[in-house]
């Protein structure tokens, strides 16, 4: 069996997730705090899966899982953060051109009008 | 009709054709509904996995061709490749989410209870991310 984890193993996985370098994400260049932010808050969850671990209640590849786990969940939360504000951009251009085009319209009404 | 008011329906029509220039697929009513029965599958099956693999072969495969059959559905919609890349992380069989966990326990037998109540959460998350996804693209 393995040899049990202390928390500063959990520091160190923790420390050389943030520090992975960026051009192995690109995806990750524009918004590097959120995802910082995101695992920091995983930290929790790697003392909890280092603890398991020590007690032998999972193994060596369960634990690497777990960890590359939290990983893939940022970057899935990273792509769907991504995904909403391009929503967000599309419904806003599509709001301001209907008005713009609404108003042209009701311009071109009562310019020809006016003709009449 | 005036010289201006050709222009203003120019200017409209112009517009509209950028109106209409989406960077992301819009809401799919059909999409949101396979991932969360996907969802709903893969869960049931990742709470299995503290028991033999081999005695599950034909739910696996069930469930894999199910899953396979929302992303081929996702893979033929136009601006959707984020929603692609999501997917993509999902069934990677070398990744740690839902493929990467069958194929972890194929390879291990049998997992841990433990591990499973965690890697569920995990699952049930990253199938989560996608419905949120989803869920939040503009609606027809």
């Amino acid at each position: 069996m393995s040899a049990p984890v202390d928390p500063i193993s959990v520091e160190q996985i923790l420390k050389q997730i943030l520090t992975m370098p960026s051009p192995m994400h690109p995806g990750y260049s524009n918004s590097m705090q959120d995802v910082k932010d995101f695992l920091l808050q995983s930290q929790n969850s790697l003392s909890v899966y280092a603890n398991m671990f020590a007690k032998k209640a999972i193994d060596q590849d369960e634990l690497e899982s777990l960890v590359k786990g939290l990983v893939d969940l940022a970057e899935l939360h990273h792509l769907k953060e991504q995904i909403l504000e391009a929503a967000a951009a599309d419904k806003l251009r599509a709001e301001i051109v209907s008005l713009v085009a609404t108003a042209i319209g009701e311009t071109v009404k009562i310019g020809t009008r006016a003709t009449v | 009709v005036n010289g201006k008011t050709i222009q203003l329906c120019g200017i409209t029509v112009l517009l509209i054709a950028f109106a209409s220039c989406a960077t992301v697929s819009r809401y799919d009513e059909q999409s949101y509904l396979q991932v969360t029965a996907c969802k709903a599958e893969a869960l049931s099956l990742i709470d299995k996995s503290y028991t033999p693999y081999k005695e599950h072969l034909d739910e696996i495969a069930s469930v894999k061709l199910d899953v396979l059959k929302a992303y081929e559905y996702d893979a033929g919609r136009a601006q959707n490749k984020l929603t692609m890349q999501m997917w993509d992380t999902l069934l990677d069989e070398k990744g740690s989410t839902f493929f990467g966990t069958l194929e972890l326990w194929r390879v291990k037998g049998q997992l841990h209870p433990a591990f499973v109540a965690i890697k569920r959460s995990q699952v049930s998350q990253a199938f989560n991310q996608i419905v949120d996804a989803e869920s939040g693209k503009v609606h027809q």
